[in-house]
């Protein structure tokens, strides 16, 4: 009864997103239902970043070769243990919202991809492969994401370029109030100095187990509300690292 | 059997052979399956938890899928613990899933299979129930892990009998009940045009039009010039086009006319309103858009067509929806209101809350965080000491830029009359309201008892499971055997269902018309016995002293 026939949001799609709408508001929906994240290394936060993102609209390129395993199963819950972890996600990935588009890519398209996206995350990366992705997220203007987690708790840098610019909001639906534009500044990857002992895992590439998955949960709800945040332009992001400790719940 | 093993490698490693022993042994229910269960279910599933009970008594809709992602399309009508059992299956076919398309309020649910659990995770979305699971886990020592989100807030805490403030420790906000005067007579905000509206709705289409807040019976004298053309558009919906005059037009100068407004500092204006002509036009966009007073009025007189008598108001009815958005902007547009959008006026009629996938995680990962916690603590641990009130911010905060705030859990308040025995004083009219209200009203609806029974001394007055004392209900409370419940008295109420006991007393007091019709607030110490004050201070001096323990 309520169809729409034109316009960028159909209706059925409006009323699959009111209740976000009625938190962001349609000019952030637009933002973020048209905006699309790499996501280099698929591991157990990457996966609740890409449920929640997906879920919210926007588009995600997989790009991990990796073969799934078993033990994978404990956090990455869309993963099938002997197929690729990229390839074999997806079809469950895509099914959480059609309005999104999810696909895959090979390993080595990895780096070349990032200039087409508004943001890359990367999970798992070696000090190598993090050090490639962050300089073409510079380069091409990309906001930059390096993510971990195990089972003492999880870290996060972001690098959202040298002026991000956006703006904070107080309320929410029609009563928000936006603030003046505001900028950040960022350090790119390769410059990052004075890195925290907790993030210091992060920064070697050291591999995550054990993972735990309800600490998955809150880093990558935590991340995934960042990007919703830098994709909208609205809503003040970590400036420039996060840290969670499972014990302290903090 | 390999896969099986490797399944839980990376929790074994975490937490050891035992640790995961314990898990899988611990019998678990999560109370709501929407969008905290969800994630709640997806959590425990992964992290190796085999028993698992989930009670929910909604069925799905189309917009819960930007959330609750265990649904999809396909499932949209079916009861949500059913199909968010499946998707747990899908996650960890090793579990045992028992769904219930229940209330969690029903009788089946009584404290010895409430006992069963080694605890419960709470996924609600309403103060009546949580209160509810919170009696049931305190009558039955089983922990309970609390959470709630609204939009980008939200916040997790454990409940442990004896030890921590139980859910009913600090009071919950109410639901606003607006004046019927403002309602009726003196509206401000659009909040008003649309409450006004749904009462519009009772009494036109509802099963019970006296019910209404603009319902008049015959008794009263100076009728609207709307009452009859109200009750004629019952039976006939082509009088639909007269009340719409006789609402937003010939009533509003009646009530000018007969100097209603003379004092008033907001005065309304008549509305001629045509709607003889077309509704909106369903094109994008049109549903934010502020509809013009005709459009109004005749998408008031389609959708009348089409709401059969007998319905009650559901957002997301179509034709009531419409109906209600068409009448609360003409209201508005009498009173100089800002005139709400369809797409406004089904946030406030249906109070929509806006909720996001991402806080919903968050939270629900630390509620299971702390569900591990609490079951491979060591014995000399408590509950206190392992687990924390954290609160979910929505921008970082302060130099440090936190985002999860953890503090220490409160102590038991000795206010507390659930979980403290602490005494409460009623305030009512005793010389006109009936037992059957104080039953109805005040013990079921505001103390949220379930099976009451109400004692004075050693008189029993009522029990849900007695029906000899029926006879009671409509004798007014003064009138009652054993003295009446009269000013100074004290009773005693048991709720059957949570093991609940309580000690009232009665104020008799008599509160304007348009007013709240009782008032609850803590009983003063010094109208009790004895006995019971000298419990309650060593309790505030035992709560006093963990305080401190606890304090960072």
């Amino acid at each position: 009864k309520f169809e729409g026939t034109n316009g960028a949001m159909g209706s059925e799609a409006e009323k699959v997103y009111d209740r976000q709408i009625r938190l962001w508001g349609a000019e952030a929906q637009r933002r973020i239902g048209s905006s699309s994240i790499l996501v280099c290394g698929f591991g157990g936060v990457s996966v609740e970043v890409c449920k929640n993102l997906v879920l919210a609209g926007v588009s995600v390129t997989l790009c991990d070769e990796t073969i799934a395993r078993p033990s994978d199963l404990a956090t990455n819950f869309f993963a099938v243990p002997g197929e690729p972890r990229g390839a074999g996600c997806c079809p469950k990935l895509q099914e959480l919202n059609p309005y999104a588009v999810v696909r895959h890519i090979a390993e080595e398209e990895g780096v070349g991809a990032v200039a087409a996206h508004d943001a890359v995350v990367v999970e798992c990366g070696s000090a190598t492969r993090l050090g490639e992705l962050s300089a073409a997220a510079r380069k091409g203007g990309v906001m930059f994401y390096a993510v971990r987690a195990d089972a003492s708790g999880g870290g996060v840098f972001a690098d959202l370029g040298e002026n991000f610019e956006f703006r904070e909001e107080s309320g929410v639906g029609q009563s928000a109030k936006l603030s003046d534009p505001k900028t950040l500044r960022y350090v790119p990857w390769g410059h990052a100095t004075k890195v925290p002992p907790q993030l210091e895992k992060l920064f070697d590439g050291a591999p995550q187990e054990p993972q735990l998955p309800f600490v998955n949960a809150v880093v990558g709800g935590l991340v995934g509300q960042d990007l919703i945040k830098v994709l909208s332009r609205k809503g003040k992001p970590i400036h420039n690292c996060l840290l969670f400790d499972t014990a302290l719940y903090k | 059997v390999i896969e099986e093993e490797e399944r839980y490698a990376q929790v074994q490693s975490a937490l050891g052979r035992e640790g995961l022993s314990k898990l899988a042994r611990s019998r678990v229910l999560v109370v709501g399956a929407g969008g905290i269960g969800c994630e709640v279910l997806k959590n425990l599933a992964l992290t190796g938890f085999e028993k698992i009970v989930t009670v929910d008594l909604d069925t799905i809709d189309v917009s819960n899928l930007n959330r609750q992602f265990l649904f999809r399309r396909e499932h949209v009508g079916m009861p949500k613990a059913v199909v968010a059992r499946t998707a747990v299956l899908g996650f960890n076919p090793r579990c045992s899933v028992e769904a219930h398309h229940a209330n969690i309020k029903e009788s089946k649910f009584s404290a010895s299979w409430f006992k069963e659990f080694a605890a419960v995770v709470n996924a609600l979305d309403n103060v009546d129930a949580r209160r509810h699971v919170n009696r049931m886990c305190l009558a039955t020592g089983v922990p309970l892990i609390e959470a709630g989100t609204t939009g980008y807030l939200g916040q997790v805490f454990a409940v442990s009998k004896g030890e921590t403030a139980c859910y009913e420790c600090f009071p919950k906000p109410t639901k606003t009940v607006y004046p019927i005067c403002t309602i009726r007579a003196t509206p401000d905000k659009p909040v008003h045009c649309v409450v006004w509206a749904k009462e519009l709705f009772k009494l036109v289409f509802g099963a019970k039009p006296e019910d209404s807040m603009l319902f008049e019976d015959s008794t009263v004298e100076k009728h609207s010039a709307y009452a009859e053309l109200a009750a004629k558009t019952r039976d006939d919906r082509s009088v639909m086009r007269a009340l719409v005059t006789a609402l937003f037009h010939d009533d509003v100068e009646k009530q000018l006319k007969a100097g209603k407004y003379d004092e008033a500092s907001r005065k309304p204006s008549s509305v001629t309103v045509n709607s003889s002509g077309k509704a909106p036009k369903q094109e994008p966009g049109w549903d934010r858009r502020v509809w013009e007073p005709d459009e109004c009025g005749a998408q008031m007189v389609f959708a009348a067509q089409h709401i059969p008598l007998g319905t009650e108001f559901d957002k997301d009815d179509d034709d009531t929806m419409l109906f209600v958005a068409a009448a609360a902007n003409l209201r508005c547009l009498n009173f100089g209101i800002d005139r709400p959008s369809l797409y406004a006026a089904k946030g406030i009629a249906g109070n929509i809350i806006p909720a996001i996938a991402t806080t919903n995680a968050i939270v629900a990962g630390l509620q299971v965080a702390q569900l591990v916690r609490i079951l491979t603590k060591s014995p000399d641990e408590s509950i206190a000491d392992v687990t924390k009130y954290t609160y979910c911010l929505r921008d970082p905060m302060g130099r440090m830029g936190y985002l999860l705030q953890p503090t220490a859990l409160d102590s038991p308040q000795s206010t507390c009359y659930v979980c403290r025995s602490a005494a409460v004083e009623v305030a009512l009219d005793t010389h006109s309201v009936t037992l059957k209200a104080f039953v109805d009203d005040v013990l079921k609806s505001k103390l949220n008892f379930v099976e009451p029974a109400l004692d004075v001394g050693e008189s029993g007055i009522y029990d849900a499971d007695d029906d000899r004392l029926n006879a009671n209900l409509p004798l007014t409370l003064a009138k009652l055997p054993a003295g009446g419940l009269v000013d100074a008295v004290v009773c005693k109420a048991t709720d059957y269902a949570t093991d609940l006991e309580l000690t009232i007393v009665i104020k008799h007091q008599v509160f304007p018309e348009d007013e709240e019709q009782y008032r609850i607030a803590g009983a003063a110490r010094d109208e009790l016995h004895t006995a019971k004050r000298g419990r309650e201070e060593d309790d505030v001096a035992e709560a006093d002293a963990k305080k401190a323990k606890l304090a960072d």
